[in-house]
């Protein structure tokens, strides 16, 4: 504990310095500054230390990966990298980004999940792989289905390190690519964002800001590494601080989530967070007397981000965790999202989350916000203000107007926070990432897809909805034609067209609706096998995407509603099956949607 | 009621829970990843199962025993061995 008060001053020092350095180059200066200083600890399954990186180990080891790069392809080759939740991972993404190659963090394939994998290593033509020593084996034997991937493997973790490399330099913040985000597109259609060096630098320096942060900003993190938060906010916002944080694998928190609690008071932590079902899954989990000495006063930000945050949620978790010293205050909903590297709007912090109760048919037809006064409204938190690094402004989708406060449209940014764009997919790159608005040319927007409005008495960021049928499921984004095409192949009485997957968000929980429209074929044949056909279905999407489908309902032939050039309306099938206007098969599908 | 039955009654419950599939849709012997019981579910499931009887178990004890009716002999013997 005394080596970290020693090194606080210097860390302190730095604040200024690194401000609109590239990532690289700040861990340089910070192991220079303080190298004994710890960077990050993690935990293991039982929530127990077991492994350290100090701000020297971490410049150390990342200079050693990165010459050994040097020494094989080319600058902006692009990388793989596969690595378990722990400390390996972030020194080799480093290592890439200390040799100008293009870091490309990818989650671990499974036998059955190698597809979108595959798709992925293709997309970006990657030819080299880095992983640790004890998966090597495994992984080049489940991506060998695709023999045409001429690979080159390298486990970071076998790598001398005992001295640095002097001769490794770390990039300026310049407009190259640092890595590829594949966390948007579809399966069959990945899309790699493409994030450059000052993309990351100005990102961090606006959470910095936003949030008031510096180097004694303890955080806890359990994200995935693959993933915009838990890579940006876990692992590189701490360089940026100078600060100590505590990681741990999503599984440890899965399975038992106070311990991410108790990290935070263990180790004072000031900033820890993540999508709303981490809050609703440890106020689910705690029982009397678990806990017990636990001190959550440290917590000043518990970020609340990357789904839609649920004001139930919120009195849960703070009904359930103020004894133990958790305040109100500390939720902090915030709005984000890959294409704009993460953050976008949060905070000011210490001030209790807003919420509106909003008139949903007023929103609806009007595309106007008008305050439900009889307690009947539809509550939409507020996901605080944007970052003073960039304009939001709300569009009309289709005319692509500017619209005023309070007025329902499609959220866009500017900023130098805004990614390049899609990696090889020029006219997708233009269409979202250089969009400008009628009558205001020269400005540059990166249209979010989200549909949300702008407070008119808090120049708060309030979300709704999304413009395109996109599934959120626990943080992830799910493409609705892709669970359909699962659905689809999986039996063959069911038709290609004949499918609308969407969510049913009424309720406590959001529940995943398959809609299915049955030909004469499978309705005569649907008394027989509707049971195994459910769960057929069931099954083939709980493979293929790892969701679950609450309620499947067979349709009469020839009502699922499509637009006259035949894509199919899921918004139109979502409201009938929420009005009961559907011409259902079988009565018997209707009980269980209670 | 014995403890297998407790438990089994208790996995059928967390599952409709999570996935939203009705109870008695989920059968003893068909497999959870049927339901849509995700890799994060199944260790949300042991930790779940963890808390309730009072056991340490494998985070991967539902990948080795992926029924309703396995899972439920397979926790209640560590049970039973724990001196729950």
């Amino acid at each position: 504990m005394y080596a970290r008060i020693d090194t606080d001053a210097l860390a302190a020092a730095l604040y200024d310095e690194v401000s609109a350095l590239s990532v690289a180059d700040i861990l340089l200066r910070r192991a220079r500054q303080h190298p004994e200083r710890v960077l990050f600890r993690f935990l293991d399954e039982q929530g127990r230390e077991e492994d350290v990186l100090t701000y020297g180990d971490a410049w150390r080891r990342s200079s050693v990966i990165a010459a050994e790069l040097a020494g094989q392809g080319e600058t902006g080759d692009r990388i793989a990298l596969f690595y378990p939740a722990g400390l390996d991972f972030i020194v080799a993404f480093l290592g890439c980004l200390l040799a100008g190659r293009i870091a490309v963090p990818l989650n671990l394939p499974s036998r059955r999940r190698v597809d979108r994998c595959l798709r992925i290593l293709r997309d970006c033509g990657c030819r080299q792989v880095l992983t640790v020593a004890a998966l090597e084996e495994g992984l080049r034997d489940i991506l060998a289905v695709d023999a045409d991937l001429p690979l080159a493997w390298l486990a970071t973790d076998t790598l001398r390190d005992e001295a640095e490399v002097a001769a490794v330099l770390p990039p300026p913040a310049d407009d190259r690519i640092a890595f590829l985000q594949y966390t948007s597109g579809s399966t069959s259609h990945p899309k790699g964002v493409m994030v450059s060096q000052r993309n990351i630098t100005t990102n961090l320096r606006m959470m910095r800001n936003a949030w008031e942060l510096d180097h004694t900003s303890n955080t806890v993190f359990w994200q995935p590494h693959h993933h915009d938060m838990g890579l940006i906010l876990g692992q590189l916002l701490p360089i940026m601080l100078g600060n100590e944080t505590v990681l741990m694998g999503p599984n440890t928190f899965v399975r038992q989530p106070l311990i991410w609690l108790d990290a935070v008071s263990r180790y004072r932590a000031v900033l820890a967070g993540g999508p709303n079902f981490a809050y609703e899954l440890a106020a689910q989990r705690w029982q009397p007397g678990r806990l017990e000495g636990c001190d959550l006063s440290s917590w000043r930000i518990a970020l609340n981000g990357a789904d839609v945050v649920r004001a139930s949620t919120l009195e849960r978790f703070a009904a359930t965790f103020g004894p133990l010293g958790y305040r109100p205050a500390t939720m902090l909903p915030c709005y984000g999202l890959a294409e704009a590297t993460l953050f976008v709007s949060g905070g000011p912090v210490s001030e209790l989350p807003r919420l509106r109760s909003i008139d949903a048919r007023a929103a609806e037809s009007e595309r106007r916000v008008r305050d439900d006064l009889g307690g009947t409204g539809r509550i939409v938190v507020g996901c605080g203000l944007p970052s003073q690094e960039i304009d939001i402004a709300i569009v009309d989708p289709a005319s692509g107007e500017r619209l005023e406060a309070d007025s329902l449209g499609e959220i866009w940014v500017s900023g130098a926070t805004n990614a390049l764009g899609y990696w090889q997919l020029p006219e997708q790159s233009a269409a979202t990432f250089a969009a400008e608005i009628a009558d205001e040319p020269g400005c540059r927007y990166m249209r979010t897809g989200d549909i949300g409005f702008i407070g008119a008495n808090d120049g708060h960021i309030y979300i709704c909805g999304r413009m395109k049928d996109l599934l959120i499921v626990d943080g992830r984004n799910l493409h609705p034609e892709d669970v359909e095409y699962t659905i689809v192949e999986s039996h063959p009485l069911i038709k290609p067209q004949s499918c609308a997957v969407f969510e049913d968000e009424r309720g406590e929980q959001r529940r995943l609706v398959a809609v299915v429209e049955a030909d004469r074929e499978l309705k005569r044949a649907l008394p027989d096998i509707e049971k195994a056909l459910r769960m057929q279905v069931r099954r083939a999407v709980s493979e293929e995407h790892g969701v679950a489908i609450a309620d499947i309902v067979f349709i009469a032939p020839a009502t699922l509603r499509k637009t006259t050039s035949g894509k199919v309306q899921r918004s139109l099938m979502k409201q009938l099956y929420q009005q009961d206007g559907l011409d259902l098969l079988q009565p018997l599908a209707v009980s269980d949607a209670v | 009621m014995s403890i297998e039955h407790d438990i089994a009654d208790f996995i059928t419950a967390f599952i409709a829970d999570r996935t939203g599939v009705p109870a008695h849709d989920i059968e003893p012997d068909e497999n959870l990843g049927s339901y849509g019981l995700g890799s994060m579910q199944a260790v949300d499931l042991v930790g779940s199962l963890e808390d309730r009887y009072g056991v340490t178990l494998p985070p991967a004890l539902v990948f080795q025993y992926p029924t309703v009716g396995e899972l439920s002999v397979a926790v209640a013997q560590r049970a039973a061995t724990a001196g729950v």
